[in-house]
């Protein structure tokens, strides 16, 4: 062999050797990629699971269908913290139909459509309430509990203060966590739109300019009052006003 | 008289397109309009593939890169680095003549006939160093340095320029739209570990949500709606695709950032072009044969190969070859040495 091969191949195998260094330093100090989709993964339902579950649940609903539980507004009973971890008074939502937008702080089109949401919760502050969520501030933990990110809250808090926004952004706590596996919230900005009583009326994904924002909540606000819920303790309907 | 053992490249097309398929399995995405976001995302895939292909099964690891570098929280994915060292100090440009998708859909593209197709040109030397502006600034700098009040920069490769993100993230999931998971099911939570049992305040079982989007008096949209960006970037994708037919993989050579990153490491690859000097006839089939305009005959391990192996089997005497580490030296056999070969160290 020359010498130049051979000063190639160690070259190739000292390059080699350096990623396997780098590869295991990244796995011990768990460093994940961060991705422009929204944070939780999913983790993958066996199918087996899901129709063991569909099927009890069908075995129960007939003989329990007098004693189904009631639907309840969980938005009006749930604990959940604000972006100083301080907790959020759920009371605020009570009456007015709820617009929940699901943001996180590295989302450019997230971020960009934030003052004019701020201005919009101003103007329609009587008739519908516009709340955020930090989709990826928070996660569940293996055992089942929640961990939240510190930086990811440092970094709303920043947005908060630069930009003037006055509507709270909340940390998601395991209603919001559920509501964004079941969805699935897998793009942000995705934002949801929810009646008085709980019940999910639209949901939309993607940012856009004030005025659109403006003709959509006026269309959910037509829709929701001519289409009432049964207030919280009625009967569960899967298609409210048909 | 020994004849020179000629090695031919075969079935590369067919190694493109199994592990292009493999690696764009997840079925269900195409089906549902959506992205698989399971384990195998923390993976990255060696080529161009975009996260953001519904069938992808692996993450880009340019996206990764400048995901990382724009986060908050970090800016030195070592992960990535170390996975692209590993790759491009094994393989070199192997992955983009045999793994890479984007460069598999621009070789078909160049099947196609045209009367003015050209490799070589003014300008196509110069053009070639645009890759590595386009990884210093576009995949590195931007997202580190222009960042937003929370200190988030954007992945700005991927938002102003990938035409495989767009070919297999954006086309597909826009046409997909319809069946997009904008509808709420009140189907009970997917089992597994990291769900809890029973919410506060709703008892156990009960659907999260109850409604649905069918309701009249809202105006239909499409899920994903589009505007200026996604207008430039197909107007990027058509150009690409227009050139790919001209022009032998235009963004392979021009373009594409990971293709900088792995030429880079081509000069010191396991995986090379080896030239024995003793078969070599110098009758120039070699670089007729390379339409990544290169000379194979007098240098071989260069940054624009992609080794997709035309230069070897254009070789009448077998005198290239490819493969891990240096060929065993072949010993000079008469007949078939080139009248300048003799006596080569």
């Amino acid at each position: 062999m020359t010498r130049k091969r051979i000063l190639t191949m160690m070259l190739s195998l000292l390059m080699l050797t350096q990623a396997f260094p780098a590869l295991t330093l990244a796995e011990a100090t768990q460093a994940p990629a961060a991705t422009e989709q929204a944070a939780p993964e999913a983790t993958e339902a066996t199918t087996e699971e899901t129709t063991t579950e569909t099927a009890e649940k069908t075995a129960e609903s007939p003989a329990e269908a007098a004693e189904a539980p009631a639907y309840d507004n969980p938005f009006l009973k749930m604990e959940i913290l604000d972006m100083n971890e301080q907790p959020f008074d759920v009371s605020q939502l009570a009456g007015k139909p709820l617009m929940l937008n699901f943001w996180a702080s590295w989302c450019g089109p997230c971020v960009m459509e934030m003052p004019d949401l701020n201005e919009l919760s101003e103007e329609y502050k009587d008739k519908m309430l516009i709340v955020g969520v930090m989709s990826s501030a928070a996660n569940f933990t293996q055992d089942g509990g929640i961990a939240v990110d510190q930086k990811e809250l440092e970094g709303a808090r920043a947005l908060y203060e630069s930009k003037g926004i006055t509507y709270p952004s909340l940390i998601p706590n395991d209603l919001m966590l559920a509501i964004m596996y079941q969805i699935p919230v897998q793009s942000i900005p995705t934002t949801l739109f929810i009646d008085e009583n709980g019940y999910l009326i639209h949901s939309v994904i993607g940012s856009r300019d004030k005025a659109s924002w403006a003709s959509l909540m006026d269309q959910v606000l037509a829709v929701i009052e001519e289409n009432p819920t049964p207030q919280p303790g009625g009967q569960p309907t899967d298609n409210p006003g048909a | 008289m020994a004849k020179a053992a000629k090695q031919r490249i075969r079935g590369r097309g067919l190694i493109q397109l199994l592990f292009a398929a493999l690696t764009n399995s997840f079925v269900t995405g195409f089906a549902a309009g959506k992205i698989y976001q399971g384990n195998l995302k923390h993976l990255c895939h060696p080529g161009l593939n975009c996260y953001s292909c519904p069938g992808a099964v692996l993450s880009c690891p340019i996206g990764a890169l400048q995901a990382v570098i724009g986060s908050r929280a970090f800016h030195l994915s070592l992960y990535v680095m170390g996975f692209l060292l590993l790759v491009g100090a094994t393989l070199g440009r192997f992955v983009c003549g045999f793994l890479c998708p984007f460069g598999m859909i621009q070789e078909w593209l160049y099947k196609i006939p045209f009367p003015w197709k050209r490799n070589r040109f003014r300008g196509d030397a110069a053009l070639r160093y645009v890759k590595y502006a386009l990884l210093v600034v576009l995949v590195i700098a931007l997202p580190m340095l222009l960042v937003n009040d929370a200190g988030a920069g954007s992945p700005t490769f991927c938002k102003y320029v990938c035409p495989a993100g767009t070919l297999e993230g954006a086309v597909p999931l826009v046409l997909l739209s319809g069946k997009g998971p904008q509808t709420p099911t009140d189907a009970a939570l997917p089992a597994g570990p990291l769900q809890p049992q029973a919410l506060p305040g709703l008892p156990a079982g009960q659907p999260i949500l109850q409604g649905t989007t069918a309701l009249p008096g809202i105006a239909a949209e499409p899920v994903y709606r589009t505007g200026a960006l996604f207008n430039w970037k197909m107007t990027v994708l058509a150009l690409v695709i227009l050139l790919s037919v001209a022009t032998y993989r235009p963004f392979c050579k021009y373009l594409c950032p990971l293709g900088a990153i792995y030429g880079m490491l081509n000069p010191v690859a396991l995986y090379r072009l080896r030239m024995e000097d003793s078969l070599c006839i110098h009758c120039g089939r070699c670089r007729k044969a390379c339409l990544m305009c290169l000379d194979p005959e007098h240098r071989q391990n260069q940054a624009e190969c992609v080794r997709c192996g035309d230069c070897v089997n254009a070789c009448p005497t077998g005198a290239l070859s490819m493969g891990f580490g240096e060929k065993k030296r072949f010993g000079e056999t008469a007949g078939t040495a080139s009248p300048a070969g003799q006596g080569r160290g």
